[in-house]
């Protein structure tokens, strides 16, 4: 697989790259639109959430005027980028049928190549975040730098989660349906909106948070940005989404590879 | 490396579900819930290096399924293929193009996705560009571009790979005449380059033309395999029978005494078709003094006499004979019905003699000839009753200089005239041939 996706590295890094150029393709401000969608995100975030509601985050975990607006991005932003990648990824093989029915090429290069999409304009998203948290006071250290290795492992997860869904999708176009209620449900039961101690008083839903498999990854994000905010993370932080991810990506492969005989024979 | 293309015993079935969920309930039960359609069944055929095999069959016939089998589009059910070598197919031609990006890119991203190296490309761009005669378009994006311009964009990348093993379909008849014709030249160099080639095609005098051997593919099903021609005649035979005549099989027989002055062939290449109710025993042509010749001049005529028997009752009986230029073009073709209107009744054992006179009025060059004897059955449904494919030679020598251009001479008068206001009217009246 890996081999694969090396020999097509330069189709999935140049048709990622159009993508992301042409998805506002005929538009005025072009491949502005990758910038600006984000930006007022984050502005409305704060303009609401920090300045109108005057929400701080518990405990004073960060003293400043938009905490709470930067706890929301941090987690909402990579967040977005996963959900993103994973419902694309997901639709990934039906989208390039075209393809698919004529060419060799493997079912995952495509897959990859949308990924990579979600993976950019997140990187796009996350630099923007860290201009706001300067311009809040909210000073980035350099190990931020983490933050790109946290998102890479968040994509690198949906990927993997990609691989199985989208050949399921092939079979049952239900998947991706179905894909966007659970990615609903599933923001919703990650501490991305609200903080984890939150959930302390209701055991149930706090068992949620361990076997909720987004956690770890949206967790370090937060870690990066507001706990460990100066610190680099112990490596430990990270072994829970390595782990997360190479298990997805094996297991989706699996599945891949064994629905592969038949899935161009589904298009 | 000697057999670049090798099927063994090859099916390939799609499982048809009647609703999606009957899928998933087949998954979750272990009970299967589909229908079988088994596109190919048994499919055995190697292809020796320098080759071109052709395929053909009517549409559904699995021919695509093959092909995509091949290039590794579509996984076997069953049995092994294996294509060695770099395999080019002209199913991918133009797949893969960005209309956002330029030409030049284009071309790289094509060659790359049809898993060319960067070293060939590199080396090969500048070919690649100046062949697609774009101009300064080729730095432009593509969706400027007019439909001509992305054919030959498309062309010049498969134009100057070059592929171990070929594979020619349909792509072929979607270009405009020029592109056509580019195709085929680019085929015949590749041929003659000792490019293994598999060629899928409803143009049956090219399989004919371009083809050593094919398989004539029915409802999945491997027909025959055999000489391109007498495979592409059994396929005609069995469309015009709507393949109900079962006693239609190929036979390779020998036409004794075609006389080897006048170009007798071994046995394998003159295969035959048909019901066998009359068969030819022998082919040969004659020159205007009635004896055997090989050799003729531009415009000669010659007696081609075909000696045939009658093993049991033929009824509208008819006989043709087809005249092949070196390419499988066929240069002239007649029925015997089609000159007089009459059709003939024969009874077993009745033995017929069957003379074209036909006036050679041909291009220097070699020539072949078909010779066939159709019937039609109780129903009055054409059958063919013996066919024999190339059973003849003759040649047409160069004499003096070049009297024409092209395949043959049209008959035509020629005439220059000087206009009255510029000079005297004088006109030189003169016919050619």
């Amino acid at each position: 697989m890996i081999a694969t996706l090396w020999r097509h590295r330069g189709f999935i890094w140049r048709n990622a790259l159009s993508e992301l150029r042409h998805r506002y393709a005929g538009s005025a401000l072009g491949i502005l639109w990758n910038v600006i969608t984000p930006l007022i995100q984050i502005v409305i975030f704060s303009v609401i959430f920090s300045v109108l509601m005057q929400n701080k985050l518990p405990q004073g975990m960060i003293d400043n005027r938009f905490s709470f607006t930067i706890y929301l991005c941090a987690g909402l932003l990579p967040w977005t980028a996963f959900a993103e990648a994973l419902s694309r990824g997901t639709g990934s093989i039906v989208a390039h049928s075209g393809y698919l029915k004529k060419l060799r090429v493997p079912e995952h290069v495509f897959i990859a190549q949308d990924v990579t999409t979600y993976f950019l304009s997140g990187l796009i998203s996350l630099a923007l975040f860290v201009a706001f948290c300067f311009v809040a006071g909210h000073w980035p250290a350099v190990s931020w730098l983490q933050l790109l290795l946290a998102h890479a492992l968040f994509v690198l997860f949906a990927f993997g989660i990609s691989m199985a869904l989208s050949a399921l999708n092939v079979f049952f176009r239900d998947t991706s349906q179905a894909l966007s209620i659970v990615l609903l449900l599933w923001m919703w039961m990650t501490p991305v909106v609200y903080t984890p101690n939150l959930l302390d008083h209701i055991r149930p839903i706090r068992m949620l948070l361990v076997v909720n498999p987004a956690y770890p990854f949206v967790q370090l994000f937060h870690r990066i940005v507001i706990d460990d905010r100066t610190a680099w993370l112990p490596p430990q932080a990270f072994i829970a989404p390595l782990i997360l991810t190479a298990a997805a990506i094996l297991g989706g492969y699996w599945v891949l590879s064994r629905l592969r005989p038949e899935i161009r024979d589904a298009l | 490396m000697n057999q670049p293309i090798r099927v063994h015993d090859l099916s390939k079935r799609f499982k048809v579900y009647d609703h999606a969920s009957d899928r998933l309930r087949e998954w979750l039960t272990g009970h299967p819930r589909h229908q079988e359609h088994w596109a190919l069944r048994n499919i055995s055929f190697d292809v020796a290096v320098g080759e071109v095999f052709g395929v053909v069959g009517p549409n559904g016939s699995g021919k695509s399924t093959l092909l995509k089998i091949l290039t590794g589009v579509l996984y076997p059910t069953s049995g092994e293929v294996s294509v060695q070598g770099r395999v080019v197919s002209l199913l991918e031609l133009g797949t893969g193009f960005n209309p956002e990006l330029s030409g030049r890119q284009n071309i790289i991203t094509s060659a790359r996705l049809i898993g060319l190296s960067e070293e060939f490309i590199r080396a090969k761009l500048p070919r690649i560009v100046e062949f697609a005669e774009v101009g300064p378009y080729i730095d432009h994006p593509i969706k400027f571009y007019s439909s001509g311009m992305l054919v030959r964009l498309a062309f010049a990348i498969f134009a100057n790979v070059e592929p171990d093993v070929f594979i020619v379909d349909e792509a072929l008849s979607v270009g405009d005449l020029y592109f056509q014709q580019k195709c085929f030249r680019r085929i015949d160099e590749l041929r003659s380059r000792g490019c293994t080639m598999l060629f899928v095609s409803h143009d049956l005098d090219a399989v004919r033309r371009l083809c050593q051997r094919a398989m004539y593919l029915d409802a999945g099903e491997c027909r025959v395999i055999a000489p391109a021609a007498s495979a592409v005649d059994l396929y005609i035979a069995a469309m015009t029978e709507g393949g109900r005549e079962k006693r239609i099989t190929p036979r390779t027989a020998s036409v004794p005494a075609a006389g080897a002055q006048a170009g007798g062939r071994p046995a394998e290449a003159c295969a035959r078709i048909g019901t066998a109710d009359m068969t030819i025993q022998r082919v040969e042509i004659l020159d205007e003094q009635d004896q055997p010749a090989a050799s003729f001049v531009s415009g000669q005529t010659a007696r081609i006499v075909v000696d045939a028997v009658a093993h049991a009752d033929a009824r509208g009986v008819s006989f043709g004979i087809m005249i092949y230029d070196r390419f499988g073009t066929v240069v002239f073709g007649i029925a015997s019905d089609m000159i007089d209107g009459r059709r003939l009744e024969f009874t077993p054992g009745a033995s017929v003699r069957y003379v074209l006179e036909v006036r050679l009025a041909l291009q220097v060059g070699g020539y072949s000839v078909d010779a066939d004897i159709g019937g039609h059955d109780e129903r009055g449904r054409p059958v063919p009753l013996d066919r024999v494919s190339h059973c003849a030679d003759f040649e047409i020598s160069r004499q003096g200089e070049r009297r024409f251009h092209g395949i043959t001479p049209l008959e035509c008068v020629a005439r220059v005239e000087q206009r009255a206001a510029r000079g005297p009217n004088v006109a030189h009246p003169r016919s050619a041939v």
